[in-house]
């Protein structure tokens, strides 16, 4: 089965009626392997992720790179590649609630997730991201947000070759990586800890 | 990366650190004509940690702003040492691209990957500019430099320019309509150096030129490693013209290159009546043959026949004794205006002749001493006499066709340089005999 052609079949109607399909039948008769469009979309979003993580593990530096820069390098990787489907994906996301809440964009972001993970893990090794009680765990979801938003700034950008969209990219990289590095707040945190042992122990008073 | 992660990045942020520095941006043209011609006045004024304090800003800053900084400190070497050497070192601290990025940058443009395109691509930076950086690379045994730009840098210049621009206005007490036509100038000049295809287009045509000149370097480029955001050249091997400046002791050696410097400064403005604007000791090169090397061909000015002939026929004789015909030039020079007052003729009048006479005393002799205290002194003393002038500080002052600003620009930026070498050069009027009158 070639799962690249109801893709392409599915790309070519949105483009061609500029809405998305209601049905697959209303695609094509024969589009084997989907019964419904969410399904098709969910699979295409799976490919995005699929397909950026191995142009990127396939560029021989991406394996020197940092965490930090790992991240840049995915995402413009992931920029890439949606390139080309912006148009579609114009539609796909004009309800944003439909990102945070629908079912479509599971797949793609347990894929993303798989890869942030591991990224989480190596930054933690490196130094690079600040292991931290129970925070830690929401790691992914900022991610998750991060994406969202490199994502919904492309969407709206209107600059030539979408420059504006590669320079948020850095800054919200950075943001993110500032924010998990060991800064203040694990001092403060570091403080707070010291204080409570402190009381628990009843000393000194 | 964690310079790049500190730059203030709204709007707002950056308004407002200009706002801390109060930092006096500015080119009046008139009134700040001589001033700013000379580097003497406001910045010599300015000391040690004042200078610091507006490059730390300026410095935290990129683009645009940087661009700008780097206008103000075209005067080194009249200017404060301290603020001359900052802002050698702001080209080291400029905005990092990281990894990714550049490769990303080459993907987009290129289609391909640095590594496809060279035999050897370094993706260190081994230098930095206020909108791009340079890397090394090496393609069938040359060593090249590839330029790369920064993303975004041409679509920042418009809010950048009006970030700046309210400060620059409040600081020479103009209204902005006084203003426009020579703040529009400068933006083209902007969004111009971030187009690296014409770039390479006014490189080519400088190569051509200085063809008769042997000792005149300008590295071969490589349109088809090039486009809009990426400029491949030779890589050029020597020291800067700050280094030379600082190192060179020998005097003849010092006025062999300050006349290849005049040489091609002349050889542009009056042959090619487009020349490199950004004449600052960064852009220039000393090969181990004494040769001159010449850099970065982003920022030229092209100016057209009448305004050329105007303004360079106030050099000749039979301009500057013939009171009618010379007031007819200064009116098309927008020098002077139709509906100036007689004080105001008066004044401008003075003014025009005095700058005359003060710019145009090097090309008039047959060699001219750069290193001569007497000159550097009148210039000083005539620019705080403008700066002085209270007549000078109003809209009303600000005038002179827009065509002269990066003129300007770049004169300021040469002698700057000859005084540095404390030069001996023969500058010539020669060009003036073609110029009808």
């Amino acid at each position: 089965m070639n799962l690249q052609d109801p893709f392409i079949k599915y790309k070519n109607f949105v483009l061609s009626n500029n809405k998305l399909p209601k049905s697959i039948n209303e695609i094509s008769s024969d589009i084997s392997g989907y019964v419904t469009v969410p399904q098709l979309e969910s699979d295409l979003w799976k490919t995005y992720a699929e397909t950026t993580l191995e142009t990127c593990t396939q560029d021989p530096a991406f394996g020197e790179y940092t965490a930090r820069e790992k991240m840049l390098a995915y995402f413009y990787t992931f920029l890439q590649i949606v390139k080309e489907d912006k148009e579609i994906l114009e539609l796909q996301l004009k309800n944003w609630r439909s990102i945070i809440r629908g079912k479509k964009y599971e797949e793609f972001k347990a894929e993303y997730t798989l890869f942030v993970k591991i990224l989480i893990e190596e930054g933690q090794e490196r130094g690079e991201i600040q292991k931290r009680p129970f925070i830690s765990n929401v790691y992914p979801n900022l991610f998750w947000l991060a994406i969202l938003s490199v994502l919904s700034f492309w969407l709206n950008d209107k600059s030539e070759d979408t420059e504006q969209t590669d320079v948020a990219v850095e800054k919200i990289v950075h943001l993110l990586f500032d924010t998990l590095a060991p800064n203040a707040v694990d001092s403060a945190l570091d403080l707070v800890q010291f204080l409570i042992k402190q009381n628990f122990n009843g000393q000194p008073k | 990366m964690d310079s790049q992660s500190k730059i203030p990045t709204s709007k707002v942020a950056r308004a407002t650190r200009f706002f801390k520095a109060g930092v006096k941006v500015g080119g009046n043209y008139a009134a700040h004509y001589a001033k700013k011609a000379f580097g003497a006045a406001d910045e010599a004024e300015l000391d040690r940690k004042n200078a610091e304090e507006i490059f730390n800003v300026l410095s935290q800053l990129k683009g645009t702003a940087l661009k700008i900084a780097q206008m103000l400190s075209m005067d080194t070497g009249i200017l404060p040492k301290a603020y001359a050497e900052k802002f050698a070192a702001a080209q080291n601290n400029a905005m990092r691209l990281s990894g990714p990025l550049v490769m990303n940058t080459f993907r987009k443009y290129t289609g391909k990957a640095p590594h496809e395109l060279f035999d050897e691509f370094n993706p260190e930076a081994r230098a930095a500019a206020s909108i791009g950086q340079v890397h090394e690379a090496y393609k069938e045994g040359r060593r090249l430099a590839v330029k790369i730009q920064y993303p975004g840098v041409a679509d920042s210049i418009y809010s950048d320019i009006n970030m700046v621009k309210p400060f620059v206005l409040r600081y020479l007490k103009v209204s902005p309509d006084a203003a426009s036509q020579y703040i529009e100038e400068i933006v083209e000049r902007l969004v111009e150096e971030t187009d690296y295809e014409q770039e390479l287009g006014n490189g080519l045509k400088a190569i051509e030129l200085a063809k008769d000149h042997p000792d005149i370097v300008i590295p071969k480029y490589y349109p088809e490693l090039s486009n809009k955001r990426i400029l491949t050249m030779d890589w050029l091997e020597g020291i800067t013209l700050n280094e030379f400046i600082q190192t060179e002791q020998d005097q003849e050696k010092r006025n062999h290159i300050a006349q290849l410097l005049v040489d091609f400064f002349q050889d542009q403005v009056h042959r090619n009546k487009q020349f490199h604007a950004d004449l600052h000791p960064g852009n220039f090169l000393i090969t181990r043959d004494l040769k001159l090397g010449v850099l970065d061909f982003g920022c030229t000015k092209k100016l057209p026949v009448d305004f050329y002939n105007d303004y360079f026929s106030l050099i000749k004789d039979e301009v500057l004794n013939d009171r009618e015909k010379m007031r007819e030039i200064l009116h098309r020079l927008d020098l002077l205006r139709e509906h100036d007052t007689e004080e105001e003729e008066r004044l401008f009048w003075e003014i025009t002749v005095k700058s005359i006479e003060i710019i145009s005393r090097p090309l008039r002799s047959e060699t001219f001493d750069f290193g001569d205290e007497q000159y550097n002194k009148d210039l000083q003393e005539y620019g705080d006499e403008m700066s002085n002038n209270p007549q000078l500080k109003n809209s009303n002052a600000l005038r002179g066709s827009k065509h002269g600003l990066f003129l300007h620009r770049a004169f300021i930026g040469l002698f700057g340089i000859l005084y540095n070498l404390r030069a001996n050069v023969r500058m010539s009027t020669e060009f003036a005999h073609s110029i009808e009158v």
